[in-house]
């Protein structure tokens, strides 16, 4: 839920990469920093082992800049994908605004595909929430794996036809930005209570 | 304009940086930063750091909710206070309410002692007004119907 500064005139909005480990995750925010780093100076800080996985996350802030009165930041996290590490994903996923999820097109992957999903949905519910009132964008990733797994058997692995879902390849870029700009837009959909938000509108009044 | 589900801060912030300028000024800290345990600031007094804000801000919450989950994995409810001690900084982070910790960072002008009491001297004060600016702010914001369009507009503009 967005967190709101009315005494600052500051609006905080989270949005979590999830899914398997050595999905892709990290690749993207680091694609998204990369990007952004010949013109802004927001820092990419990565919590890792020495073995280069991320053992809490990976956090990259946006500043938006004021938007109609509100000094409006992002934060992009990633949580950590290896089963141990679960305590960590939990406390990211407090307060989260958004989610992306990063599925495996490699067909080994698939298990750990569905693994994750559920854990999503176990992690949500354990501060009352359910995963089809938080706006959530679908990244089928690797998609120039050989032996990549069709997008229909990961949409019925996944049931991500309820989700709007994007290809990429996030270890060249692509499909990477497409991805973020429609997590905002879903965020920012259902902050502003837009009907067309595929998961449910905010209005409270 | 529409009314936003939300959560956050709409209290009497010139207040609470009062309140948080006599912390800052008892205990000789150089900054005294209040966030949500979701690594959001809600104000900051003292010395503001030269580095990122967001990113230091969502550190210290980050660390702050990890020993509160050692807490529980030992059986307490929550460890109240962390401490890091380096060799010119210090970090003293307070659980003040359920969802909100305040962090002081400070120097060798000072000792963990005086910050630690100065801290616990402010804390009642503190978590009545932050609780209060919770309630005062429940059902209020709003944002003008432009809103998500100009957002958007400014995450094309981030990227060109």
């Amino acid at each position: 839920m967005a967190f709101v500064n009315r005494s600052s005139g500051e609006l905080h909005c989270k949005i979590v990469y999830y899914g398997p480990g050595r999905g892709g995750k990290t690749t993207n925010l680091e694609y998204v920093h990369r990007r952004l780093a010949e013109r802004h100076n927001m820092p990419l800080t990565r919590l890792k082992t020495a073995g280069d996985r991320t053992i809490y996350f990976d956090l990259l802030p946006l500043d938006l800049g004021t938007i109609l009165g509100y000094h409006t930041h992002l934060h992009l996290y990633t949580v950590p994908g290896q089963p141990k590490y679960n305590a960590s994903r939990r406390l990211v996923l407090r307060g989260v605004d958004g989610l992306v999820f990063v599925a495996d097109s490699h067909p080994g992957q698939m298990f750990y595909n569905r693994e994750s999903m559920e854990n999503l949905r176990r992690n949500l519910a354990i501060f009352g929430r359910r995963l089809e009132t938080v706006p959530l964008i679908m990244q089928y990733n690797k998609r120039d794996l050989p032996n990549a797994v069709s997008t229909t058997s990961l949409d019925a692995l996944l049931g991500t036809r309820r989700w709007p879902v994007h290809e990429a390849v996030a270890a060249d870029g692509d499909g990477v930005l497409p991805t973020l700009k429609a997590a905002v837009h879903a965020v920012v959909s259902q902050l502003a209570g837009d009907p067309r938000s595929r998961q449910g509108a905010g209005i409270v009044s | 304009m529409v009314q936003i589900r939300w959560e956050g801060f709409g209290g009497n912030l010139v207040g609470l940086q009062a309140q948080l300028d006599q912390l800052q000024a008892a205990a000789s800290a150089r900054a005294v930063l209040l966030m949500d345990s979701a690594g959001r600031l809600l104000t900051l007094v003292g010395d503001p750091p030269k580095f990122d804000l967001t990113t230091f801000v969502s550190l210290m919450a980050a660390d702050f909710c990890a020993t509160r989950e050692l807490a529980r994995l030992l059986g307490e409810d929550s460890f109240h206070t962390a401490y890091h001690q380096g060799d010119d900084f210090g970090l003293y982070l307070t659980q003040v309410t359920e969802g909100t910790i305040l962090a002081s960072v400070f120097d060798r002008e000072t000792t963990l002692g005086l910050v630690r009491f100065a801290v616990g001297q402010a804390l009642p004060g503190l978590s009545e007004t932050i609780r209060r600016g919770y309630e005062e702010a429940v059902g209020k914001p709003s944002i003008d119907d432009g809103f998500q369009e100009e957002a958007l507009q400014r995450m094309d503009q981030l990227f060109e």
